[in-house]
């Protein structure tokens, strides 16, 4: 079931998504209306204050982005779990492109990238995750490094819909939001099939969404 | 409409089995992170705010989106029992359970904003029942897309920020559903980058 749901090719979707998504983005940003939300400017935000916030959130992406690849490059998956998973990478890659556009269109601070697996490490233990790129000891621990992630990604994302006042950027963060959720019980369905959990797949299934309100680790 | 089904004594007793095991779950606090799970039980009370900011327009988008839950809520009520035990219904149980939650934390945003939810209806409509496994699946896909969309397009409109926010929640837990439930039909569980 999770092999056929990973026999996919989504390189070609996801980036024509991307360049979608971060064109509207770009193109809707110059003359950005205020959300309905205009109650944000009430409390002192404001289009410089969005960009502040798209960057944070622009910087969980890009670290996600570079933790699924090396993950993957690490060889710690099976091939079952690389083939659940595999998409992941280029969706994260879209939403690092998307968010970049959006950032630059409101005048704040693009992020770069980590520069080195050290440098990774460095942002995992500042976001108070345990695990460590290079350290990786199975598909358990790299499993866990990707839920913890995606619940970093998902509480930057929670945050940043409080003080957001662009609309174009509030849907665009609660899209990224939602798939990242998605990953995250993509990723916990693989994590719990694994010992010591070792479930089948309907307690599994099951196991993968226990949350009702999912707003990640913030 | 759920109400209207022939076979009521039986089903009645199946789904009294699962809204009680629906009902557990959310006492045992399985239902939500946030430490505050309301149920659906508490509608038509005045929520109390931790702020002075009210919002009729914020009262008016929640409260359709209140419906939509409960007609969600219904709908798995009415298909847990169709499911396999040895295939989703388990699984299925818990996001009632879930979109149970989404009611409460949507009362309670109503009364936060300043209004009061309507109690639910006797019955909702969600078409015909569906008749086998496949089509039980596909019917509760639907209805979760159903709330993604609606919930994508009123948080740009949301004026008061604790509720945009609750509603990225809310609108994250429904994702995770309707991924799953694209699982166990076996198609691409995340066939986008961005939900929509």
């Amino acid at each position: 079931m999770t092999a056929a749901a990973g026999d996919r090719s989504p390189t070609r979707r996801e980036m024509l998504a991307a360049g979608a998504v971060a064109g509207a983005a770009a193109l809707a940003a110059p003359s950005l209306a205020p959300a309905g939300a205009a109650a944000a400017s009430a409390d002192g935000s404001s289009a410089t204050g969005d960009g502040a916030l798209l960057s944070r959130v622009l910087s969980m992406s890009v670290l996600a982005a570079y933790v699924y690849q090396q993950v993957f490059a690490e060889g710690v998956l099976t091939g079952s779990e690389r083939r659940a998973l595999e998409g992941f990478v280029e969706q994260e890659r879209a939403h690092v492109a998307a968010l970049r556009a959006a950032v630059a269109a409101a005048g704040a601070t693009v992020v770069a990238p980590p520069s080195s697996i050290h440098v990774a490490n460095q942002h995992l233990a500042h976001r108070q995750i345990s695990e460590r790129l290079g350290q990786l000891r199975g598909a358990g621990d790299a499993l866990g490094l990707l839920i913890a992630v995606e619940r970093s990604s998902i509480g930057s994302c929670y945050v940043a819909l409080r003080g957001l006042t662009l609309s174009t950027a509030i849907v665009l963060v609660a899209r990224i939001m939602a798939d990242d959720a998605q990953h995250e019980a993509l990723v916990t369905y693989q994590r719990v099939t694994l010992p010591p959990h070792a479930l089948k797949f309907p307690a599994a299934l099951a196991a993968a969404a226990p949350s009702a309100l999912v707003s990640g680790s913030h | 409409m759920v109400s209207g089904q022939g076979d009521g004594r039986s089903r009645r007793g199946l789904l009294g089995g699962v809204v009680a095991a629906a009902g557990t779950a959310l006492l045992a606090g399985c239902g939500g992170s946030s430490g505050s799970a309301r149920t659906d039980s508490t509608a038509g009370r005045e929520g109390t705010s931790g702020t002075d900011a009210t919002s009729p327009r914020d009262v008016e988008l929640l409260a359709a989106a209140l419906e939509l839950e409960r007609r969600t809520v219904n709908a798995y009520v009415a298909c847990v029992p169709l499911l396999s035990k040895t295939y989703a219904a388990p699984a299925a149980a818990v996001w009632l359970s879930e979109e149970l939650t989404h009611t409460g934390e949507l009362i309670g945003l109503i009364g936060q904003a300043g209004g009061k939810a309507q109690p639910r209806a006797n019955s909702y409509e969600i078409g015909s029942m569906p008749s086998n496994q496949a089509q039980t699946l596909a019917l509760l896909a639907s209805l979760e897309q159903l709330q993604i969309s609606y919930y994508l397009k009123i948080i740009p409109q949301l004026q008061l920020a604790a509720a945009r926010a609750a509603v990225g929640a809310i609108l994250a837990s429904d994702a995770q559903h309707i991924a799953l439930l694209r699982l166990g039909q076996d198609q691409p569980p995340v066939p986008s980058a961005f939900v929509t």
